[in-house]
C-alpha cells in the first residue's frame, strides 16, 4: 500500500482511480471538500486519482469513512475499473 | 508546552511528507559526496590536515552514524547484497581510486622530474594497502550486520 507513487517500491506505475473520483462525484464532492474532510492537501486527492501517489491504509480508511465505502470498492484494483 | 507543540506541529500530510523525505534524502547525499569531493580536493591541492580536521571528522561522524543505524535495523544497502564478493569488489575499487589520486598527486608534486616505477610502486602500495583496511572494515560491517539481522529474524519469530 505505502508506495511512492513513480518511484517507490516495485516501480509499477499505479492506475489511474476512477472509483475514488467517481464517488466523489456522486457525493457531489470537490477535490479540495475531500482533502479537507481527510485533512489531506488537495494535491494529495489529486495525485491519489491520478495514480501518482498510494495512499498509506490509514488515509485510504479515512477516505471510504468519507465517501461511504468499503475498500474495496474504492482501492481494490481490476482492469474493467481502472485504465493506465 | 502547548506554544511548542504549536510550533513543532507538522504541516505536511503523508505524500507531503514523502516527498519532503525523498527531498531531504537527495539532498542528504548530495552533501555527503560534495564534501568528500571536497576533502579530495583540499587533501591533493596541498591543504594541511589540520585545516580539514573538522570537516573530515563531520563527514566521518555522518558515515558511522548512518552505518550504526543501518546495522541496527539489520539494513545493509538498497541494491547490494552483503557478502564476501561485495567486500571484495568494493574493496578493489578503493583502493583503485586511492591509487589513482595518488598517481595525479604524485605527478603534481614531481613535476619535471617524475619517476614513472616510483610513482607506480608508491600508488600500488597505497592502493593495496587500501584495499586491504577497505576489506578488513567490509568483513567486520558484514559480521555485525549479518549477527544483527539473526537477531532481528529470532525476535520476529518469538512474537508471533
Amino acid at each position: 500500500m505505502h508506495r511512492n507513487g513513480k518511484r517507490g517500491g516495485d516501480r509499477l506505475k499505479i492506475m489511474k482511480n476512477l472509483k475514488l473520483k467517481a464517488a466523489r462525484a456522486l457525493l457531489d464532492m470537490s477535490q479540495k471538500d475531500l482533502a479537507e474532510a481527510v485533512q489531506v492537501s488537495r494535491q494529495t486527492i489529486h495525485a491519489i486519482e491520478k495514480g501518482d501517489y498510494n495512499p498509506t491504509i490509514k488515509l485510504c480508511l479515512s477516505i471510504c469513512h468519507v465517501l461511504g465505502k468499503t475498500l474495496d470498492e474504492l482501492f481494490w484494483e481490476d482492469d474493467e475499473n481502472e485504465e493506465k | 508546552m502547548k506554544r511548542n507543540r504549536k510550533i513543532l506541529k507538522n504541516n505536511l500530510d503523508e505524500m507531503q511528507e514523502q516527498k519532503l523525505l525523498h527531498i531531504e534524502k537527495t539532498g542528504f547525499w548530495m552533501l555527503y559526496i560534495l564534501i568528500a569531493f571536497d576533502l579530495i580536493i583540499k587533501v591533493m591541492t596541498g591543504v594541511s590536515k589540520k585545516d580539514v580536521l573538522v570537516e573530515l571528522l563531520c563527514f566521518m561522524a555522518v558515515g558511522i552514524y548512518t552505518f550504526v543505524m543501518c546495522v541496527k535495523n539489520g539494513i545493509w544497502d538498497r541494491h547490494i547484497q552483503a557478502g564476501a564478493r561485495t567486500n571484495i569488489v568494493v574493496s578493489i575499487i578503493s583502493g583503485l581510486i586511492v591509487a589513482v589520486l595518488y598517481l595525479i598527486d604524485y605527478a603534481k608534486r614531481s613535476g619535471a622530474h617524475y619517476n614513472w616505477k616510483a610513482a607506480a610502486g608508491a600508488a600500488g602500495f597505497s592502493g593495496l594497502l587500501t584495499t586491504l583496511i577497505t576489506l578488513l572494515l567490509l568483513c567486520l560491517g558484514t559480521a555485525f550486520y549479518q549477527r544483527r539481522v539473526r537477531v532481528l529474524e529470532e525476535e520476529s519469530e518469538d512474537e508471533e
